[in-house]
């Protein structure tokens, strides 16, 4: 249960004389208060609020819009307890500042974390307005309501836009947190409703702008010649033949991020051309002969012998899986804008983290916090590639060298030769059944490449998962890589998902049992067990299906929330069509519907995308995709209908941005079993595999 | 270098450049029409995606001394948003973090000029632009919804 501690000495009140406005800036401890001692505190963010004279009411945007829709989601708690009408909400985007605490975007938190004290805040300034109010009209401000962008006193008819009432409420005391009353679900008129994206214009008129239409007088453009190999780095440059180059201005090393000669232009092109017209001499490092190959050797090198099956197991099954590295590969390439003088350093980052922004600024620049800016603009996705700010460093530390502000590009190849990671990962599985078809146990060896060693590698541990088994044990491993690992949507579920739920599959089939009615029989969990109820009667588990076709369900439960997936595939001579995929979702209250299922239609899309086409491959100890024809990635042609149903039993939101992709990556590998017979144990799937 | 007259947004824009540069920087770099993107500089992704002569052209791959019609960016199909596409796109919500849907949008402005009422297999077919959010459900109802307003 979320607390949340409004202090007098968190708000900030201002009125300007002139503009008339109530400003209510607040930092808000949600889960304690950050001198609480209790483990799990930790300092929750929130927006600034303004509402001026006119009745506009201006929601500060903490968190930078990568895509999820966060500016709306905020907007409507904001706009629900003040009571206002959407149309006269407005979103500034805030730029990093510590002031608004935890600005990242990551982990499916935005909503989760600022539902409580967002509305809080919105409804203290509710509170306030109403006693301005009633003083002026003589009445009891627990009398009063706000409606449409109006103050109401109901019983005696009288009423006022809120913008009339700004003045008076700015110097209004704080009041307590126990006299602030929120909406109950009941009550709410904009929560919950269907809202579309409060940046639609902007984006349809190609007005919005994103880190690469940043423009600053004066500014250059740069690119990076980067090594290819992971660990490689530049020696030495030869520059001559990019001197002839229109526009080209200067090349010098980088330290920062991967390193390499930084190629400075006056325009993006002359940049790019002259940087093909660079030699450069590398050092390939010390892994400048690897592969891909030579990390699945490492991976089977590792696995251990199995722990005996129960006694009672009649039937045993062994299965590998094996998934490789991903690269987020947003639309957006990394890219960042910066200006650097003596005394101020102004920076542009589409980011995840505006506050690692801010911190890399002043390493690079020496400058305390005050002399840094980092603005942030709209952000061409995500999907956690913007969790490392690396290209923030490269930028600042080429503006600082050149003494002229620069945006610094980086192309599609480097985008994908340098990102950070989904790890490529192994599995080996065992499992077991016993006379009754339900006795399963089940053993999984997890092995990724790189990270950092975890406590508990090399022990088998208990499984704990979403199903009671007689036996269920992991143990963790991992292989020395040095290619870069990082986040990627869902993370580490993006493999536990397809693999756990892809090997249950394998048990159901061995013992004999329909996929849905043991996870019914096994399920540990009732909300995800309600998830799986309510996928199975939308969906029509039990109608039959032309031949050919198939059913595959899968389900997940993470980030605060619980989902069953259900897909149906058409195999025909080796290819698989995914025509539906049919989502039932436990998120707690759903702030936005058309928000959820956008999250869940993009997560069925990356795991249609991972099932069948996109993969890094290591060659020469880098990636060997350089585009979107090396590393594809699903289009219209493979869009199926998603459908997305919700129900829950609780108030408080989980998060929805990452739910979408474990589950519909396996219900899709079962379904191909339930269509062909195939079982799907390596991705993206093999022409061999289906054939 | 070389100077090159170009018909953007039906504006006569002259523009000096070095012959080779594509249209996509030009309009970006030289010209400051920011709403057309790059995704991939090889013509894969349709980010970059323009209207030449009403036709969707890649504007990563074309070479400005090649253009040879006149140019409409997003900027210049609607200064509000008034277009029945743009509308459409609002309508059925289709962003996600948006930065390709520009492309997306005169893609379809294309595809629905030379085929009024498109069937799925139409739009599958000429709508190869990439959306890494996977908006493609949304995209197919927009281009279906702006079909039946008739586009203007």
């Amino acid at each position: 249960m979320s607390k949340v501690l409004l202090t007098r000495r968190s708000f900030i009140q201002t009125t300007a004389a002139a503009g008339a406005s109530l400003v209510l800036g607040c930092r808000l401890y949600a889960n304690g208060s950050p001198g609480s001692a209790a483990p799990e505190a930790k300092f929750e963010p929130n927006a600034f609020i303004r509402i001026d004279s006119d009745g506009k009411v201006t929601l500060i945007a903490p968190r930078p819009e990568v895509g999820t829709g966060v500016r709306t989601s905020l907007s409507m708690l904001l706009a629900e307890e003040l009571g206002v009408d959407w149309q006269h909400i407005v979103v500034e985007q805030a730029t990093a500042d510590k002031k608004y605490g935890d600005q990242n975007i990551g982990g499916s938190q935005s909503v989760q974390s600022s539902y409580q004290p967002l509305r809080h805040a919105a409804a203290t300034a509710a509170t306030m307005l109403k006693s301005a109010a009633s003083d002026l009209w003589g009445v009891t401000a627990t009398e009063c309501e706000l409606e449409g962008g109006e103050v109401w006193h109901k019983a005696s008819g009288k009423h006022a836009p809120i913008g009339a009432f700004v003045v008076n409420a700015a110097a209004k005391p704080i009041p307590a947190a126990a006299d602030v009353i929120l909406k109950k679900p009941s009550e709410f008129k904009l929560i919950g409703k269907p809202t579309k994206r409060i940046d639609n214009l902007p984006v349809v008129t190609g007005k919005a702008t994103y880190g690469l239409d940043c423009r600053v007088p004066g500014m250059k453009f740069a690119v990076i010649v980067r090594p290819h190999a992971f660990g490689g780095r530049a020696v030495s440059f030869d520059d001559s033949s990019s001197k002839s180059i229109t526009g080209f201005v200067q090349a010098f090393l980088v330290e920062s991020g991967s390193g390499g000669v930084a190629v400075v232009g006056s325009s993006t092109w002359s940049a790019m051309k002259a940087a093909a017209a660079l030699t450069v001499k590398w050092d390939d490092g010390p892994n400048a002969s690897l592969t891909s190959a030579d990390l699945t050797s490492s991976f089977k090198k590792a696995i251990e012998p199995f722990p005996s099956p129960p006694a009672a197991a009649t039937k045993t099954i062994e299965a590998v899986y094996e998934l490789p590295y991903l690269s987020h590969a947003p639309m957006e390439p990394m890219n960042c804008t910066a200006s650097v003088t003596a005394d101020k350093c102004e920076v542009w980052a589409p980011t995840q983290v505006p506050e690692t922004c801010i911190s890399e600024a002043m390493k690079i620049t020496g400058l305390p916090e005050a002399q840094v800016t980092v603005h942030l603009p709209m952000v061409g996705g995500g999907f956690g590639r913007r969790l490392s700010a690396e290209y923030v460093t490269e930028c600042v530390e080429i503006a600082k060298k050149l003494g002229q502000p620069v945006q610094l590009v980086w192309t599609r190849t480097n985008d994908l030769q340098h990102d950070h990671y989904r790890p490529m990962n192994y599995h080996a599985m065992k499992g077991s059944v016993g006379s009754d078809g339900m006795h399963m146990a089940f053993y999984h060896q997890l092995l990724e490449a790189g990270g950092r060693p975890r406590a508990t590698a090399g022990v088998w541990s208990d499984l704990n998962g979403q199903y009671t088994l007689a036996e269920g044990h992991v143990m963790f491993g991992r292989i020395q890589s040095p290619v870069p690992n990082g986040a990627w949507r869902s993370v580490q579920n993006t493999y536990l998902g397809f693999v756990r739920e892809c090997f249950f599959d394998e048990l159901c089939a061995a013992s004999g049992k329909d996929p849905v009615e043991a996870r019914l029989a096994l399920m540990r969990n009732d909300r995800l067990k309600k998830t799986l109820q309510l996928a199975v009667e939308k969906a029509g588990w039990s109608t039959p299906m032309k031949p050919g076709w198939g059913r595959g369900v899968a389900c997940f439960a993470g980030f605060g929330s619980y989902i069953t997936q259900i897909a149906e595939v058409e195999y025909t001579a080796g290819k698989v069509k995914v025509h539906r995929v049919v989502a039932a979702i436990d998120c707690g209250q759903v702030v936005n519907p058309l928000g959820l299922a956008a999250q869940i239609e993009g997560a069925t899309m990356d795991a249609i995308a991972t099932t069948f086409y996109a993969a890094i491959t290591i060659e020469n100890g880098g990636a060997a995709q350089t585009n979107w024809d090396s590393y594809r990635w699903a289009r219209m042609s493979d869009a199926p209908v998603v459908e997305v149903y919700t129900t829950s039993d609780t108030e408080r939101p989980g998060g929805a941005g990452e739910i979408g992709y474990p589950a519909a990556v396996a219900a899709i590998g079962n379904a191909i079993f339930a269509a062909s017979g195939k079982r799907i144990r390596r991705l993206p799937i093999a022409a061999e595999d289906l054939a | 270098m070389a100077k090159f007259t170009l018909n953007v947004n039906g504006k006569r824009r002259e523009v000096d450049v070095d012959a080779d540069t594509p249209l996509l920087w030009v309009l970006r770099d030289s010209l400051e029409l920011t709403g057309t993107k790059y995704g991939c500089g090889a013509g894969l992704c349709g980010a970059c995606t323009v209207l030449i002569d009403g036709e969707a052209t890649r504007s990563c791959s074309t070479k400005v001394s090649t253009v040879d019609g006149a140019i409409m960016t997003i900027e210049g199909l609607s200064k509000d948003g008034s277009h029945s596409v743009q509308k459409a796109w609002m309508e059925e919500d289709v962003p996600q973090c948006g930065y390709c849907q520009a492309g997306q949008i005169l893609a379809a402005v294309a595809l629905l000029k030379q085929k009024p009422h498109p069937t799925d297999a139409d739009i599958d077919e000429a709508m190869t632009n990439l959306c890494r959010c996977g908006t493609y459900s949304r995209i197919k109802k927009a281009v279906i919804r702006a079909a039946a307003e008739g586009v203007r």
